[in-house]
């Protein structure tokens, strides 16, 4: 049975989410949508998509997910470093779901951007460690 | 590609593999409820030693140059798992092995500069990579020096895998060994996890009396399926 909880986080900032790639999934997918997700989220993954783990959620609730899945870390440096992700905002999106590939760099490379997506966007980073040079208050551990 | 092209919903993203041509494997579980093997994704067949993960191969070889008699298959062996009386009595059609290119590469490395140069250059219509780092004492033997540096070798090895498999809407075939127990130190390292690239997942079974194959389809258990290992097609 899907159990539903409520936390509330500083969206000013990115939010990274710390532990194996399915217990975070399962864990965003179960919080209450006001709480992290929003009704229309962007999924950029260099992983395979669970596909099923989505349509779960689709079929029970009014969240709508939209992926980008990338081949390379190259592939996502590019599109997070692209312009374009500042137009998510006039395609209605408001929270962004990034799964930080391991081994592209110490520091964040992109944690700028992700930085100055929050403005107008709800930055999640799916992350195996502690790279993530954030704020600690925003880490989720998900054990 | 501009970045709001790429962006697929589910429906789409399930659409897409609906409507991809599959490729017939002989397995009756996945050749009936999926189709089979899916061009532009990784597929892993993991099993322990003698469970089956070649003779899976095997089938798919037949099963795919039974339908397309012009196809070219890229076949790397890593641990020499294939011999020739055991390919002859394989494979449904003699000629079949014209269409088998062998790479026996003797290193992860000579595997990976190989893999490397397909991204360049495309021959087959299908890849497979059998025993994809070895067998366990091969992957032990890789590790020995302690090198940090696999980890990050790995990653990309794979990544350029699944980058070959959607350049060339290839579908690729990986088998991999599972340990047993007193192999704990290799099973728990995070580095020889091929989940996160691949679509479909084969997990065989091993039992004095049977084996089985289980099938998952983006982590999604469909079925269990017993199977006979070496019946000639």
């Amino acid at each position: 049975m899907t159990t539903h909880c409520k936390v509330s986080f500083d969206k000013s900032q990115p939010i990274a989410c710390i532990g194996k790639y399915s217990r975070c999934v399962n864990y965003l997918l179960r919080i209450e949508k006001d709480s992290l997700l929003s009704s229309k989220n962007l999924w950029i993954d260099y992983r395979v998509i669970p596909l099923f783990q989505f349509f779960n959620v689709r079929n029970t609730s009014e969240t709508e997910f939209y992926f980008i899945e990338c081949i390379s870390t190259e592939d996502m440096n590019m599109i997070v470093e692209s312009k374009e992700l500042y137009n998510l905002k006039s395609y209605n999106f408001s929270s962004l779901v990034l799964n930080y590939p391991p081994y592209l760099s110490k520091r964040h490379e992109m944690s700028n951007t992700l930085e100055q997506l929050t403005s107008f966007l709800t930055v999640i980073i799916l992350t195996s460690d502690l790279n993530f040079p954030i704020n600690e208050s925003q880490i989720i551990r998900v054990d | 590609m501009e970045v709001r092209f790429r962006l697929q919903s589910l429906s789409e993203m399930f659409l897409d593999i609906e409507n991809s041509e599959k490729v017939a494997v002989g397995v009756d579980l996945v050749d009936n409820l999926i189709g089979g093997i899916i061009p532009g994704h990784l597929h892993a067949i993991l099993g322990e030693s003698g469970s089956g993960k070649t003779w899976f191969c095997l089938k798919a070889i037949n099963s795919m140059l039974k339908s397309n008699s012009s196809a070219k298959i890229g076949y790397v062996d890593f641990s020499a798992n294939i011999r020739n009386n055991y390919l002859n009595s394989m494979l449904s059609e003699k000629n079949y092995i014209d269409q088998l290119d062998f790479f026996q590469p003797k290193t992860l490395i000579e595997s990976i500069i190989f893999t490397t140069s397909l991204l360049k250059e495309m021959h087959y219509d299908m890849l497979i990579y059998d025993t994809i780092f070895g067998s366990p004492l091969q992957i032990l033997e890789t590790l020995k020096f302690g090198d940090k540096s696999w980890g990050y070798k790995i990653h990309l090895f794979l990544s350029n895998l699944r980058k070959i498999a959607k350049m060339y809407n290839l579908p690729i075939l990986l088998t991999h060994s599972l340990f047993n127990n007193s192999d704990n130190f290799l099973s728990d390292r995070e580095f020889v996890q091929v989940e996160p690239f691949i679509s479909l997942k084969f997990r065989l079974h091993r039992t004095d009396k049977e084996r089985k194959i289980d099938t998952f389809f983006f982590q999604q258990f469909l079925g269990t399926e017993k199977i006979l290992l070496y019946s000639k097609e």
